[in-house]
Parts: structure tokens; sequence; C-alpha cells
């Protein structure tokens, strides 16, 4: 017998995304990780405890189902668009080029809303959630180095395969115009 | 991404699926009607 959800709606944060062009088509992938998110497809989190680089970063040892409290893993959103463009600002690496992890080089990198399920920590700031899918994406029109991308029309439709509404930020790309343009809507939950 | 220490731990099953159902596939041809029979009159 399971116990009685704490909630019975998604819960929905922020995230970024890297824009990936894989074998199936242009994708979604985790910032740091690269790992693609399918679509219409729920992402499920894996723990990476045990793989050399995690180690040092705080994550468990024992293998375990995500997202663990003692942990680091799940699949990640923050409260506010703010901190969601901190990180890409942390991890942003100019484009092209390659991170070591991945497989792929992002072409692009995404913002968006993001819904939450499953197992979930709640963190002070955000979520590692169990099971997720993209709720809402933003196309920045500018990469956070002001170069503007030529193509976003073509990133925003391909974009649609994941079944959401895309929309194109049109003449911005560093973290504070962005901010500033979705400031109404900048915290998602 | 820097979300902070956890705060507590929660089940979120949502009522509605957040994933999007597949476009609907288009309908397929529909067969042709069956020929009305002839009506024979009652002895």
């Amino acid at each position: 017998v399971t116990g009685a959800p704490d909630y019975i709606a998604a819960i929905v944060g922020w995230r970024v995304w890297a824009v990936l062009d894989t074998d199936d088509g242009t994708r979604l992938a985790s910032v740091y990780y690269r790992v693609p998110w399918p679509v219409r497809h729920r992402l499920s989190g894996e723990c990476f405890a045990g793989n050399g680089l995690s180690r040092f970063l705080g994550w468990h040892s024992e293998g375990h189902l995500a997202p663990n409290r003692e942990c680091q893993c799940g699949i990640y959103a923050a409260r506010d668009v703010t901190n969601a463009l901190q990180h890409l600002r942390a991890t942003h690496r100019p484009l092209h080029s390659s991170s070591g992890l991945a497989r792929t080089k992002p072409f692009h990198y995404v913002l968006g809303w993001v819904s939450l399920w499953g197992d979930v920590v709640e963190c002070r700031a955000g979520w590692r959630a169990e099971h997720a899918y993209p709720q809402r994406i933003f196309v920045p029109a500018r990469t956070l180095a002001s170069e503007s991308v030529t193509d976003v029309e073509t990133i925003a439709e391909s974009l649609a395969d994941y079944g959401v509404p895309v929309e194109i930020l049109a003449g911005v790309g560093t973290g504070s115009e962005i901010a500033r343009v979705l400031g109404p809507q900048a915290r998602a939950a | 991404m820097e979300i902070g220490k956890p705060e507590r731990q929660i089940t979120v099953e949502p009522l509605e699926d957040p994933v999007p159902r597949e476009m609907p596939a288009e309908e397929p041809e529909r067969a042709p009607a069956e020929p009305e029979r002839e009506t024979v009159p009652a002895a």
C-alpha cells in the first residue's frame, strides 16, 4: 500500500538546457551532463554515484534511486529564473566547444519551465526530482556572449517536437535581459 | 545548479500527465458503406 501523495499537480520550476543535434533530431539536453531529454516521454533521474567525477561533488557513494536527500542526484530546477541563469553562466562554454563529458556539442542554450514529479527533494531555492518534462521553452535570439543566433526560428520549430509552447525571446541574450523580459513570470512556481 | 540545502522530501503524483500526448494519427480511410439491402416485401 502506498501512501497518499503530498501533491496531485506537478511542481513547475525553471531550468536551462543545451540544444543538441542528435541522430533523433534536435533535442534538449542537460547543460552539464548533456543527457538528451526524450520527446513525449518523461526523463527519469539517475544517480551517477560511483562516477569518478561525481565523487568529489558531495554525491553519495552507494547506488540508490534518484533523488536521494543525502545525495546531490535528481533532475534539477530552480524556483527563480535568475538562479537557473546563474547556473548557465557558471557552466557556459563557448558554443561548439567540447566539455569532455559530451558526445555531441550544443549549438544553443535555451531556458524554460519544467514539470517535476515522482519523489522530489525540495530545497531552499529549487528541487531535485525523479521525473521531469519541459512545460514551456524560451529560445533567446542571442547567446550569452551577445552573438546573434541566425537560425533561432529553425531551432524553435525543431523544439516544437516536444509538444509544448516554444517562444522566441527576440533581442535578448544575457541573463539580466532575459530576467527583465520574463519579469512577471520569472518565478514559475 | 545551486538550489540550496534539502528541506524535505515529498511525493508528487499529478492527476494530469505532464507529458503531452502524441499527435493523433491520421484517421484511416473509412471503409465503404455497405450497400443498402433491398427490402423484400412480405408475402
